[in-house]
């Protein structure tokens, strides 16, 4: 059977892009889901600190993907949970396992929008003897505001970025001790407000520049090694928690196989429209680039969707214009441009940066050149660039 | 008559399955809450063809006639095996001679189809070698297999014919009793009339509760393992000449689809250190790069070590017990001990049936049925499958895709599994490349709903392994 349009993942991204498609006139919308219910991450992401883009409002997760179910439920998508998607081809085949069946469906165009997963200890090369009370630290989110359970007395984090910060607040408030959070870089990799209010508001130490290079403990976790760069000195933090939040992968086993990707975002290389590169597959959310705020993930679902349905409706690709990367920019969404209309280009630096500039040349022409105040690595900047007529070679430097 | 088997790895669920034929009361006693949670775990999981021991050793002998074996049964007993092949690889070409020893050692072990390869053999079939491997040994018998399973189908089989398996119960003391063996365990007393210890790393330990003494020098081996798609690329397994106490380091496919590359041979002073250190590592990879091209060290999903149980004589300890008549010792089974495993329960009983008069029993089951990997299914098959139990269409884990179905299954099999990582030998849940960032949460559940545990009483793997507390803790 042939659908017209068929979103794989049901969190915030696929849920913007399940909306956005049928508002946009594609009748036939089907969003495949493999957890029991909709909304991705978010349900488990009870702390606020949602929307304030979207809806002007500070929400929790489960509340804001709970706006956005209500109304994908009466907009006539055709939606399907408990639905594990299992492979997908370029011709667009895909199947799927549910307890209803296995099935096997064609589409003329594919949104992916399955999130990201998180690194793990085998990845990092922690070292000791693998006991018992290491976690990661999305599982153990889930495992804690999901299912109240409880996983220890005295909890190391390792990294610093927002769900490594949001855990620490979070076992503080389930009374456990946190000894620690360390990061491995001089800096932190979590959002500024998340630093205060989850860090400093509880007195939790962060240890910089710090690697842990042993978990120690045989049956269960007894402490860890930490070895400080600079110092090059070695402490033992007691503890018998572990959580690990040493990064985020987009989740691409599906596609990568045939979707060209990006090897610093390690999701796939789409233009303005979040088009791949292999003709009717779009990419939004986690999938295409680890995001911060889901502010943006609803707005890039809404991209891809309003692509893919140009995309139904018959209207062929311009020629892909690649923008080289110069300067202190870590990567940039999109990677390539093909419309002479105007666009958003999502950035992330490198270093953090005080007082610096954005520019974008065409050729030798500069088309543009914005004031950047401040930026850090953790923190998307978006930047929306007029239409260019006629392209040729993009540039974009950050200095 | 009752006899007791201590330690249920490779070898004591051998034999226990070797046993099971004859009329006997046997009991397998397992310190653990599961079969195979030693070194049966943490191994090369590679079917040695047999040219590398010493001829007239029980090593040569054992291998030669385990590797036969596994290939008879593998089948019948649902234990995955593929008969890849391996290569001793040389560097120099003067190594050359040393090649033809081995060929000439191997030969005389037994082993057949034995055959020297040049550099442009190599090139054709095992193209991923480094620039400076000259030659190889071919070793056409040499394959690999999965040591979990064979585990648990030597288990399954032998309780099938009567078996009793006592996990979670650890052999502190042995007292003599009228000519019959009183066991202390922290699980209760029994009384028996044999014993064979086949208690791997713990031999010299349990030897010595029978009076004896036996020396086991642990010898660890770490490893790295490498995410699917690495695989494709080897096509045997690759060995460097063999060094004074070990294989050396290998590059190893994996039946399940990924590579292992290790192990490191360091002597330790505490049998059970099971960690992994920077320098064990490091060795790892550059000695595999004598081997092969770049490996691909930024797939690793997993380090993991386990420790070879072996003796200052080198070969395998299999003996009646001097102070103990009427016990059996296994000891010292390091490598090539799973591959000699179904030949060291023949020859087991073979000791025994020269002291003892054993009937064989009338009936005995000899077929073992795997679980069925939903996975692998063809579309309608699969289809059918989920119409007929809908679990087995709830995928529980995103690497593997692995069921709730197959989950249940490997709890409820006989001597099922008990601990996460129990489910995980048996079905693969937490073995992939997320290593159970996603499904982790929802095995705990299954198996707190299956066996009725509370939240402190699941455990990771063995003993003291807790994952959670009580909430009131
Ligand atoms: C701990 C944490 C805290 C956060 N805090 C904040 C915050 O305070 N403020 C903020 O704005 N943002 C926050 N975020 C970021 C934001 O929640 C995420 O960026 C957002 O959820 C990403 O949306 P997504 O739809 O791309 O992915 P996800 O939410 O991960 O959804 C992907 C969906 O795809 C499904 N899926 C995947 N593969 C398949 C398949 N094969 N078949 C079927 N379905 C599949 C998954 O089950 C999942 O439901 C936080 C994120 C985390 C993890
Ligand atoms: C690094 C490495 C690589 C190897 N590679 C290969 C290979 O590729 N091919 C090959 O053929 N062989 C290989 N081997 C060898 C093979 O793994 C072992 O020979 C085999 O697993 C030994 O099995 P076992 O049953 O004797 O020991 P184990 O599996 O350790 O079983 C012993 C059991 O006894 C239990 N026990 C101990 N004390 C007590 C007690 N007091 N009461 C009750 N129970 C007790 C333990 O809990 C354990 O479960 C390798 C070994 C290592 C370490």
């Amino acid at each position: 059977m042939t659908r017209d349009l068929i979103i794989i993942g049901g969190g915030p991204a696929g849920l913007a892009a399940a909306l956005e498609a049928r508002s946009q006139g594609i009748e036939d919308v089907l969003l495949l889901e493999r957890a029991s219910s909709l909304g991705g991450i978010l349900p488990q992401c009870i702390h606020t600190g949602f929307g304030l883009e979207e809806f002007s409002e500070e929400l929790t997760g489960p509340e804001y993907a709970h706006r956005f179910i209500e109304r994908v439920k009466t907009s006539g998508v055709q939606i399907r949970t408990g639905a594990m998607v299992t492979s997908v081809t370029p011709e667009k085949n895909i199947s799927f396992s549910s307890s209803e069946g296995f099935e096997e469906l064609t589409a003329k165009a594919i949104i992916l929008a399955m999130g990201c997963r998180e690194r793990t200890a085998g990845m990092i090369a922690l070292m000791g003897e693998r006991p018992a009370g290491i976690y990661h630290a999305g599982a153990a989110q889930s495992l804690i505001n999901l299912e109240g359970k409880k996983l220890g007395t005295r909890a190391v984090i390792y990294g610093s970025g927002d769900i490594g910060l949001i855990m620490a607040r979070r076992l503080k408030w389930e009374g456990v001790e946190v000894e620690a959070v360390i990061e491995v870089l001089p800096r932190s990799s979590g959002l500024r407000r998340n630093i205060h209010q989850c860090l400093h508001d509880y007195d939790i130490p962060l240890y910089l520049s710090s690697r842990i290079t042993r978990a120690l403990g045989r049956g269960h976790i007894e402490g860890v090694e930490v070895f400080h760069e600079e110092s090059a000195q070695t402490r033992i933090i007691p503890c018998d928690l572990l959580l690990l939040s040493v990064g985020l992968i987009p989740e691409n086993d599906l596609v990568n196989r045939f979707i060209p990707m990006d090897p610093v975002t390690g999701g796939p290389l789409v233009n303005e429209s979040r088009a791949t590169k292999v003709e009717g597959f779009f990419a939004c959310g986690n999938t295409l680039h680890v995001h911060d705020i889901v502010d943006f993930v609803s707005e890039e679902g809404r991209i891809a969707a309003r692509g893919a349905a140009e995309y139904l409706r018959g209207k062929t690709e311009k020629k892909r214009n690649e923008i080289s990367l110069e300067g202190n920019i870590h990567s940039c969404i999109p990677q390539e441009i093909s419309t002479s209309e105007a666009f958003s280009l999502y950035l992330r630096v490198k270093e953090p940066l005080e007082k610096g500039s954005v520019r974008l040349y065409n050729g030798t022409i500069k088309v543009l050149e914005k004031r950047l105040a401040f930026a850090i690595p953790s923190e998307m900047v978006r930047i929306d660039v007029p239409g260019i007529e006629y392209m040729t070679e993009l540039r974009l430097e950050i200095v | 008559m009752t006899l007791a088997i201590i330690g249920a790895g490779i070898i004591g669920t051998a034999i226990a399955r070797e046993l099971s034929r004859y009329e006997l009361d046997i009991l397998l006693l397992e310190k653990e809450p599961e079969a195979c949670m030693g070194t049966s775990k943490a191994n090369s999981a590679i079917l040695h063809g047999g040219f590398d021991a010493i001829p007239g050793t029980l090593k040569a002998r054992l291998n030669v006639r385990g590797n036969a074996l596994y290939h008879q049964f593998a089948k019948e007993l649902s234990i995955p095996l593929e008969n890849i092949g391996s290569l001793v690889l040389t560097r120099d070409c003067d190594d050359q001679d040393r090649l033809v020893e081995l060929k000439e050692r191997g030969e005389i072990n037994g082993v057949k189809g034995l055959e020297i390869w040049d550099r442009q053999t190599l090139e054709q079939r095992e193209p991923e070698l480094s620039e400076s491997v000259c030659s190889a040994l071919y070793s056409p018998s040499a394959g690999i297999i999965c040591p979990f399973q064979a585990t648990f189908a030597f288990l399954e089989n032998a309780m099938e014919n009567g078996v009793t398996f006592l996990p979670d119960t650890k052999l502190l003391a042995v007292h003599k009793r009228d000519g019959k063996y009183l066991l202390n365990t922290d699980n209760g007393e029994f009384l028996v009339d044999s014993l064979i210890n086949a208690a791997g790393v713990d031999a010299g330990h349990v030897a010595s509760m029978l009076g004896d003494e036996i020396e086991i020098i642990p010898r660890k081996g770490q490893y790295r393992v490498l995410d699917k798609g690495e695989r494709e690329k080897y096509h045997h397994v690759l060995f460097g000449l063999p060094e004074e106490h070990s294989k050396g380091v290998l590059v190893v496919p994996t039946v399940h689809g990924n590579v292992l590359l290790g192990p490191t041979s360091e002597v330790m002073e505490d049998r059970h250190d099971l960690s992994t250190d920077v320098e064990g590592i490091d060795f790892v990879d550059s000695a595999v790069r004598k081997l092969i091209k770049e490996p691909s060290i930024a797939r690793t999903i997993r380090l993991f070590s386990g420790v070879r149980a072996s003796t200052p004589g080198g070969d395998f300890r299999i003996e009646e017990s001097e102070n103990s008549p009427g016990c059996i010792h296994v000891a010292g089974i390091d490598s090539p001990g799973l591959t000699a495993a179904p030949a060291i329960a023949e020859y087991v009983a073979e000791i025994l049936l020269k002291k003892i008069l054993l009937r064989e029993k009338e009936h005995v089951v000899t077929t073992r049925r795997g679980t069925t990997t939903v996975h692998n299914m063809r579309a309608e098959e699969r289809h059918l499958r989920i119409q007929q139990d809908k679990e087995a269409g709830e995928i529980l884990c995103r690497c593997e895709m692995v069921t709730l179905a197959e989950v249940k299954e490997a709890i409820r099999r006989p001597g099922g599994a008990r601990t996460v990582g129990g489910v995980k030998r048996r079905v693969r849940p937490g073995s992939g490349r997320c290593q159970g960032g996603f499904c982790e949460s929802r095995i705990l559940k299954v198996l707190q709903e299956e066996l009725a545990l509370q939240d402190e009483e699941v455990q990771k793997e063995g003993r003291g392994s807790w994952m959670m507390r009580r909430r009131d803790d």
